[in-house]
């Protein structure tokens, strides 16, 4: 579990949540950068009858050194199948790649490659196992999902990536004691932010529920609605939410709205 | 309107009329319990603090400090009244400062103008005193204009010359901000909600390359740009265009919608009660100046403007 202070990254075990195939695309080729500059070993598990366009060698056609890290097997594609989705197996892989001497390992995937071939409760285990390899290995692994594939289970994915959910405008990851958000929140992504927010609070154990504000950019009204909204079952049951750390104008647009007098919400710093 | 609420002018040409209608209206709000504000310049707060003495519910305050920005001081009034727990009235008067020069006494005369609708539902009474011999005539004249009741020999009357704020802000003496002849530095158009944030990355490309303004304030005029659009998007008709204009300490913004809507010059003055635009009336709050007309396609233009003063 991050500690407060959470900045997003690109390492651990992330979730990419796209509408758009423009920014899944931009969020993989981010990913696979960062891991050639780290020396990593990469690993792609797509269908064998990916359309060029989306396979890795589609989206890196016009990068030679990225072609040439698939080459030499820096970059290696595996082919979607039931047997890759097992836990041992993927151990097994990025054992194998560390003992070659690559110092870190990184895995992506779309999910719904994984539908296609493995039951969606399975592939949940998958994910919850994947979560507890990337912080007993240095491996990175980066989920891939479509914002019509997924809908309202995102609350409940996010769970199980300790490296963060990534939206085209912001990020969040499970802290100590409650949920980190950055970047920008406003009327594109409010929905996902209530679901997010209605799955953390559901799963934590801690009260007050602790809103890491620190990295948050920009909030407007909707965004600020939606902090309420996806509070309001825990607060309902008499629980605390604690908006940290916010930056002065998100604070200021707190104070306008009067979120800091609403019923069980804190703002500051934890005692 | 608040059945308490008042908001009356004392024009007056010596001190002793200023102390004298002073003293009449602290005594009527002393009277029915309220709480009293005096306000002015130091020397004029001195004058009043000598004839009128100090007393319980009696509080005297200095314009340096309570009036420094229109907008500020008029939504400070407006918190105040708004999370008093006990329906106190309060009471206020003193002489708006109005500014250093034409443009600042316009932007407290448009002040004057929307206290009717930001203070209105509350128990506020005011008395607004203009010295003729400190004031040029146009302020006088606005103030004329700003005022439902004009206060004559101690006594409140209806004002002839007042004039409803939409038209007020219409008139030249409002001096209302137009948006820059220039060309704007940078400008997009907005579809939909999904694609919201390219009117404050504009801003905030814009600003921090091209202006010195602080980052606090971008931030929030990036917030008020983003309710004005999304307002558009939502109570007028896609595409928005977004205009942004910039010099080294100020930002103005031109947000245009393709209608139809219904424009209303004073939205977002009133305290948001679940029926009026709670987006308009935070904008109003982050910026300087937040001006709401006709776009040429027959929507709602919004122009909003911030200006930081050097250190």
């Amino acid at each position: 579990m991050k500690t407060r202070g959470w900045r997003p990254g690109w390492d651990g075990h992330v979730l990419l949540f796209y509408d758009e195939e423009s920014q899944r695309r931009a969020g993989v080729a981010t990913w696979v950068h960062r891991g050639l500059t780290q020396g990593a070993k990469i690993l792609c598990t797509q269908p064998p009858d990916d359309p060029p366009d989306r396979s890795l060698a589609g989206l890196f056609r016009d990068e030679p050194d990225v072609l040439e890290a698939m080459e030499r097997g820096q970059i290696q594609v595996i082919p979607a199948d039931p047997s890759t989705y097992d836990p041992a197996f993927i151990e097994t892989v990025v054992d194998e790649a560390l003992s070659e001497g690559y110092p870190s390992v990184r895995w992506t995937g779309d999910a719904t490659t994984a539908w296609d071939v493995i039951p969606r409760s399975r592939h949940e285990l998958v994910e919850r196992a994947t979560d507890e390899l990337c912080t007993s290995r240095p491996l990175s692994v980066l989920c891939q999902y479509s914002a019509v594939e997924c809908g309202d289970a995102i609350g409940f994915l996010s769970q199980s990536h300790g490296g963060g959910l990534r939206e085209q405008l912001f990020q969040a990851a499970p802290v100590e004691g409650g949920l980190a958000v950055a970047g920008e929140l406003d009327a594109s992504n409010q929905q996902i932010l209530i679901s997010l927010l209605t799955a953390a609070t559901a799963a934590a154990g801690s009260d007050p529920f602790v809103l890491d504000l620190r990295c948050l950019d920009f909030l407007d009204l909707p965004g600020a609605r939606a902090l309420m909204f996806g509070t309001l079952d825990h607060r309902g049951g008499g629980g605390q939410v604690r908006l940290e750390s916010p930056q002065p104008h998100v604070a200021q647009l707190i104070h306008l709205l009067g979120i800091d007098q609403a019923e069980g919400i804190l703002v500051g710093e934890t005692q | 309107m608040h059945s308490a609420y008042r908001h009356g002018l004392l024009v007056h040409d010596t001190d002793e009329e200023l102390i004298e209608g002073t003293r009449a209206f602290v005594a009527r709000g002393l009277d029915s319990g309220g709480e009293v504000l005096v306000h002015g310049s130091r020397d004029r707060v001195a004058l009043l603090r000598e004839a009128l003495g100090t007393g319980p519910r009696l509080a005297y305050g200095f314009d340096d400090e309570l009036y420094q920005a229109p907008m500020r001081t008029l939504f400070s009034y407006q918190r105040t009244l708004a999370e008093r727990s006990e329906p106190t009235n309060l009471w206020v008067t003193g002489t708006v400062p109005l500014g250093l020069d034409a443009t600042q006494q316009a932007a407290w005369l448009r002040y004057e103008s929307a206290v009717d609708d930001a203070l209105g539902t509350y128990p506020f009474a005011a008395l607004c005193t203009y010295d003729t011999r400190r004031r040029p005539a146009s302020v006088i004249a606005g103030a004329l204009a700003t005022h439902r009741t004009v206060n004559v020999d101690l006594t409140d009357r209806d004002n002839p010359q007042y004039v409803e704020p939409g038209a007020f802000l219409a008139a030249p003496l409002a001096q209302r901000p137009e948006a820059p002849a220039t060309q704007a530095c940078a400008a997009t158009i907005i579809h939909d909600f999904e694609h919201l944030s390219a009117g404050r990355d504009l801003v905030k490309v814009g600003a921090y390359r091209h202006s010195a303004v602080s980052p606090q304030t971008i931030e929030q005029f990036r917030v008020a740009v983003n309710e004005v659009t999304s307002n558009g998007l939502l109570h007028g008709r896609a595409p928005v265009r977004v205009s942004l204009w910039t010099d080294v300490g100020s930002l103005t913004c031109l947000v245009e919608d393709s209608g139809p809507g219904l424009v209303d010059p004073m939205a977002g003055y009133r305290h948001p009660d679940g029926a009026s635009s709670m987006g308009l009336w935070v904008a109003r709050q982050l910026v300087d100046d937040l001006v709401i007309g006709s776009s040429p396609s027959g929507g709602c233009s919004v122009l909003l403007t911030v200006t930081e003063q050097p250190l």
